[in-house]
């Protein structure tokens, strides 16, 4: 029977996590490691930023186990650790993994980069000679899991933060961000992370303006692009489709009149105005020109809450396709166990509330 | 006098000229609706997988510079072709005048798309409302002008 022993973003914080991590690279040998000194049969490690879970199937059940939790405790070098473990046997293992594949585990609900890391974890495993019957049909299973989970329900489908929900819209506008060039008017927190999920994309290049030249420098650095003196950024815009707005300042800076002299500049092509600034920097009216997209914060903010109630409702689908399968992977693990094998059932589509 | 035999190109030219006409006003119509959601800034806009903006935009007005030359070409040879038949270039035919207002629509488009800067809605709608003006010709071609006795000839 399988049984699972690890922590997760739930039960550990972030600087226990960080302990235990297992890096790709070193998986094979500290499988090899484990494998050896707590006599199981079958051992798959998951390890990403948000969880370390060992998968194992061993005869000897709690020998294993016990061997199992001692070992992953002196790997992260901390005693605290042995509070922070959850261990999960047979139908609860399977349900748990299933869950974490189809993202239902994840920090962000719906998350699609889970999927990649269950395959990952399971292929070097699988590579090194772990795995036998029982985690090779387990795993393969989630991997199935995990693509149902995708493709039958809406589960994990739209941007659920301020960044790619901006992201998203200026890909609706341009396309591929590519040869796309980004100005960042001001300095605030949010424009910064904004910033770096477009330059994500690949955006070309970017362009820093601020009131404080210094401030822009230190941006235009870290990001890898140029600084320039407000006044200038504000002469740029019309060299730049998509301008992040965020200054300090306490009325518009971006007049109707500006950016009406800004699109006759670049011959109507679209410019796309992100402004979170607080109060906010460009003139709503701006939103009324033709081909100019200006969202402010609460625009976005609207967007990701709606994405997010749009996912919590998938998530039921998403937990009941989880359940079924689970259900039936139980019943095959019975069979299996009574010596009476039989096929794992392809179910059909449960169709979504 | 009996026309030349290569007149009978009025036929094909035109029609594949409203054929690449009628993908740019479908793209138009799209546009149109895909445009508002994100200007109205709705969740919609970044969860319905259409094209991008610009590449929906490029694809239209790509049709209209392909077809402009063929429509051009099909309008001046069936007036030629009415010079045989009818004595005159052009007279007071329903379909003739349309034809015009057709040419005079998509030339306005090309010529703000290319001295204006018009872009986006505005000169989508023009697209559209060029192909409105293609559907009305049609129409006129069959059931008013006088000219081109459709239905006659499909008896």
């Amino acid at each position: 029977m399988p049984f699972v022993i690890g922590l997760n973003h739930v039960t550990a914080p972030v600087d226990l996590r960080e302990k235990v991590a297992v890096p790709s690279h070193q998986l094979t040998d500290l499988l090899k490691l484990w494998k050896e000194h707590s006599r199981s049969e079958e051992l798959v490690c998951l390890s990403t930023c948000n969880r370390t879970e060992v998968y194992a199937q061993a005869s000897d059940e709690p020998a294993s186990r016990e061997a199992l939790r001692r070992m992953i405790i002196s790997h992260g070098g901390d005693t605290e650790l042995s509070r922070h473990l959850y261990v999960r046997d047979n139908g609860d293992a399977v349900q748990h993994l299933f869950s974490v594949a189809a993202g239902l585990d994840s920090m962000v609900q719906g998350e699609h980069e889970i999927l990649a890391q269950v395959k990952q974890a399971y292929q070097i495993a699988q590579a090194g000679g772990f795995t036998g019957k029982l985690l090779n049909v387990l795993f393969q299973r989630s991997l199935y899991v995990g693509k149902r989970v995708r493709t039958e329900t809406g589960f994990g489908e739209g941007a659920a933060s301020v960044g790619s929900v901006a992201v998203g819209m200026a890909e609706r506008i341009f396309g591929k961000l590519i040869d796309r060039q980004i100005m960042i008017l001001g300095a605030g927190q949010i424009a910064e992370i904004t910033a770096k999920h477009l330059l994500a994309q690949k955006a070309k290049s970017i362009l820093v303006a601020n009131r404080t030249f210094d401030r822009a420098c230190e941006l235009a650095k870290a990001f890898g692009g140029s600084a320039l003196h407000f006044q200038e950024g504000l002469k740029k815009m019309a060299e730049v489709d998509i301008v992040i707005c965020s200054t300090a300042a306490p009325r518009t800076v971006i007049s109707l009149d500006h950016v009406r002299r800004v699109m006759t500049a670049r011959k109507g092509k679209a410019l796309f105005l992100i402004d979170i600034a607080m109060p906010r920097d460009v003139d709503p009216a701006v939103n009324n020109l033709e081909n100019v997209y200006l969202y402010n914060i609460d625009d976005l903010q609207q967007i990701v809450s709606k994405n997010q109630t749009k996912r919590s409702q998938e998530a039921e689908s998403a937990k009941r396709i989880v359940q079924q399968e689970t259900q039936e992977f139980v019943r095959w693990l019975d069979a299996h166990k009574q010596g009476t094998p039989t096929g794992l059932r392809t179910h059909h589509k449960i169709h979504s509330a | 006098m009996t026309p030349p035999n290569w007149i009978w190109l009025h036929i094909p030219l035109l029609a594949l000229s409203y054929l690449m006409l009628l993908g740019a006003a479908g793209v138009s119509a799209v546009f149109i609706v895909q445009e508002r959601r994100i200007k109205k800034h709705e969740a919609l806009a970044v969860t319905s997988s259409l094209p991008p903006l610009e590449a929906m935009e490029r694809f239209i007005h790509r049709m209209i510079v392909f077809a402009f030359p063929l429509l051009t070409l099909g309008i001046l040879l069936g007036g030629h072709w009415a010079v045989f038949t009818r004595q005159r270039y052009w007279g007071k035919d329903p379909t003739e005048i349309l034809s015009v207002i057709t040419w005079l629509t998509y030339a306005i488009y090309l010529a703000l798309h290319k001295w204006a800067g018009w872009r986006g809605r505005r000169s989508t709608y023009l697209a559209l409302i060029g192909f409105g003006v293609v559907l009305a010709t049609l129409i006129t071609l069959y059931y008013f002008s006088p000219l081109h006795k459709i239905q006659e000839a499909l008896v």
